[in-house]
């Protein structure tokens, strides 16, 4: 078993094949050894969100390691399993938590789940409904934006 | 969004569709920044496309391919094509798209297995020819059409050895042809057409044996066609009309397969007739119109059998018309107006069966029209005026209606009545008889003529009443109508 903390130092006693699927913690435990029983502390990550991470870690501990030949096919973000559309079912700032814990504790599956998840509410979406959903400021001026739409004028209509 | 990182942001839009991709450049600048960036462009095409092996053209296939997965790439953002041609180009064999030259040209230069390039701008901006493209030994076909292309053509493309087809038609290149191009023996296609290219043409693409298309029109191109181009043997199409050429027609009689012979258009001169002198055997499209030749036709068209179209005017061609030119019996369009051409029309023209379109207008002809002509069963439109014809119209009542929609027999000398068979032309839409010395009344059957739109009877001495039919005409369908000058009375209840 391995003991991890977070942020705002809640201790997580996790089995190893859990903890192992972050890149971050595996390195650690390299480091440090076996015998050592201190907790890694990880203070990027909040109790809640670490909770959900392991959820998700626990949730995919027996998936097989991904074919080498499903490296090189074109991947869409459609993609998703049901149980991991289910667990990504949160508010958005969850979502972008997770999906920084995530880049921070280098779990790639999490990691792409996380992106794929925003990809897609970014999908079939109007530029004004993007902003709007993710409180984004426009910052162009007009005569940037108008340059920015000659240039995309010609990749458009063929 | 705020909240992540630019890292995390890169890693989210990965997974937006490449062809979708551009239109979020305008969400803000980061996003812009992001997808503007050749690293980006490179992770975000291999999620979507798989590298080509050899040929780079898009499919229409129902099923996605490997190669439709390149059609995509034309709706990407501009370093998207570059990044994606860098990383391949040197792989590929053959490139079919529709692309700014700009994204190809500072990488086009790698392409090294290229044998293919044809491209056709579709949206283009201009830019400069890449002389780069001169290096690619093993290019086949170099197509480049309507892009823009500005410059001089490099004379490197001269070292292209395996070329076999050079179009650059319908771009802005300027300055003169190169010497280097008489070095491509394989050359079975040349066009430059289109262009503004200036200078003469130079006298060693008479060494491109291999030559069956030699199009060089609409350009700036001077000075005279060189003797050397009569040497080539597999020509079939010669096309130099629409430039500032001038001199005579250089001895063509060698050039046994050519097929359209187009030299409108220019400043030359000399005999016309010197062209062909019978050799031409397979000779269907002659174009001398727009220049300055002169001497006699006899001969230039009475020898080739095959000829289709005939366009000779608009020059200073002084002859009469040979009987023989009834041996023409695949002629659909016979174009001599503008000319100083004399003598009868002959009536072996009535074995024309084919001709669609005949103009002999601007000219000296004399004696009666031949009452045949009128009964070709394709003849579409016939222009005899401003000749010296004379005598009677001699339209005579047939079983079947003429198939005559443009008729003009305006100033010339005709006498005697309209006759009351021009109603046998059913589908006459212009009827110019202006200016002759007719006589008479209008025939009342002229009201029957349903689909004219075009009247001018002028300048005649035509009398009494405008027929009753002919006014009805006038108020559904006439739209031009001139009967001015001639001692006509209307009506009084009419219009």
């Amino acid at each position: 078993m391995v003991k991890i903390t977070s942020s705002d130092n809640q201790e997580f006693t996790i089995a190893k094949e859990i903890a192992n699927q972050s890149v971050l913690i595996k390195n650690m435990l390299e480091d440090v050894g076996e015998a050592d029983d201190q907790p890694i502390p990880l203070p990027n990550v909040s109790g809640a969100i670490l909770q959900k991470v392991i959820e998700y870690a626990t949730m995919h501990k027996d998936d097989p390691p991904a074919a080498p030949e499903e490296e090189t096919r074109p991947k869409s973000s459609e993609d998703i399993e049901e149980r991991d559309k289910e667990f990504m079912n949160v508010d958005q700032g969850t979502l972008f938590e997770v999906i920084l814990a995530a880049n921070y504790l280098d779990m790639k599956n999490l990691l792409d789940l996380g992106c794929k998840t925003v990809a897609n509410m970014i999908k079939g979406k109007s530029v004004e409904e993007i902003r709007k959903t993710f409180n984004i400021v426009n910052d162009f001026t007009p005569e940037e934006e108008e340059q920015i739409r000659k240039e995309n004028e010609w990749c458009e209509d063929r | 969004m705020e909240a992540l990182p630019t890292e995390s942001i890169q890693d989210i839009l990965e997974w937006i569709d490449v062809r979708t991709i551009a239109r979020l450049r305008l969400v803000c600048k980061l996003f812009n920044t992001i997808i503007s960036s050749d690293n980006f462009a490179r992770t975000n095409l291999a999620h979507f496309i798989q590298p080509p092996s050899g040929h780079f053209q898009p499919t229409n296939s129902s099923k996605p391919t490997y190669w439709e997965n390149l059609f995509i790439l034309r709706r990407t953002p501009q370093n998207y094509q570059r990044v994606f041609i860098s990383q391949h180009l040197s792989r590929i064999k053959k490139i079919d798209w529709q692309v700014e030259m700009q994204v190809l040209s500072p990488v086009i230069g790698l392409a090294k297995s290229l044998e293919r390039l044809h491209i056709l701008g579709k949206y283009p901006t201009a830019s400069p020819i890449p002389s780069e493209i001169g290096t690619l030994a093993n290019l086949q076909v170099l197509a480049i059409q309507n892009c823009r292309l500005t410059g001089n053509i490099p004379d490197c493309f001269g070292d292209l050895a395996k070329l076999t087809l050079l179009n650059l038609s319908n771009n802005e290149l300027v300055g003169c042809i190169p010497e280097s191009l008489g070095k491509l023996q394989k050359l079975i296609v040349l066009c430059l057409d289109h262009n503004q290219l200036s200078g003469e043409i130079p006298s060693v693409l008479g060494n491109l044996v291999e030559l069956t298309d030699l199009c060089l029109q609409n350009n700036q191109l001077v000075g005279v066609i060189p003797d050397s181009l009569g040497c080539l043997k597999s020509l079939g199409i010669l096309n130099l009309s629409s430039n500032k050429l001038a001199g005579v027609i250089p001895n063509l009689t060698e050039l046994k397969n050519l097929e359209f012979l187009l030299l409108h258009n220019n400043h030359m001169k000399g005999s016309a007739m010197s062209v062909v002198s019978g050799n031409l055997v397979k000779l269907t499209d002659l174009y001398l119109s727009n220049n300055n030749f002169i001497g006699s036709i006899h001969n230039t068209i009475d020898k080739n059998s095959f000829l289709e179209v005939v366009d000779l005017s608009n020059n200073f061609l002084s002859s009469s018309l040979p009987d023989s030119i009834g041996n023409l019996t695949t002629l659909y369009q016979l174009n001599l107006q503008n000319n100083r051409l004399y003598g009868t029309i002959p009536t072996s023209m009535e074995l024309l069966v084919t001709l669609v379109w005949l103009d002999i207008s601007g000219n000296n002809m004399t004696g009666n029209i031949p009452q045949g002509i009128f009964n070709l069963p394709n003849l579409d439109h016939l222009n005899l005026s401003k000749n010296q014809l004379t005598g009677e119209l001699p339209i005579v009542s047939t079983a079947t209606p003429f198939s005559l929609v443009h008729l003009n027999l305006s100033h010339n000398s005709l006498c005697g009545e309209i006759p009351t068979a021009i109603s046998r032309f059913a589908g006459l839409k212009e009827l110019y008889l202006d200016s002759n010395r007719l006589s008479g009344q209008i025939p009342e059957s002229i009201g029957l003529l349903n689909n004219l739109v075009k009247l001018s009877v002028t300048g005649n001495q035509l009398s009494g009443n405008i027929p009753d039919s002919f006014s009805e005409s006038v108020e559904t369908k006439l739209v031009n109508i001139d009967l001015s000058d001639d001692a006509l009375v209307e009506n009084k209840d009419q219009k």
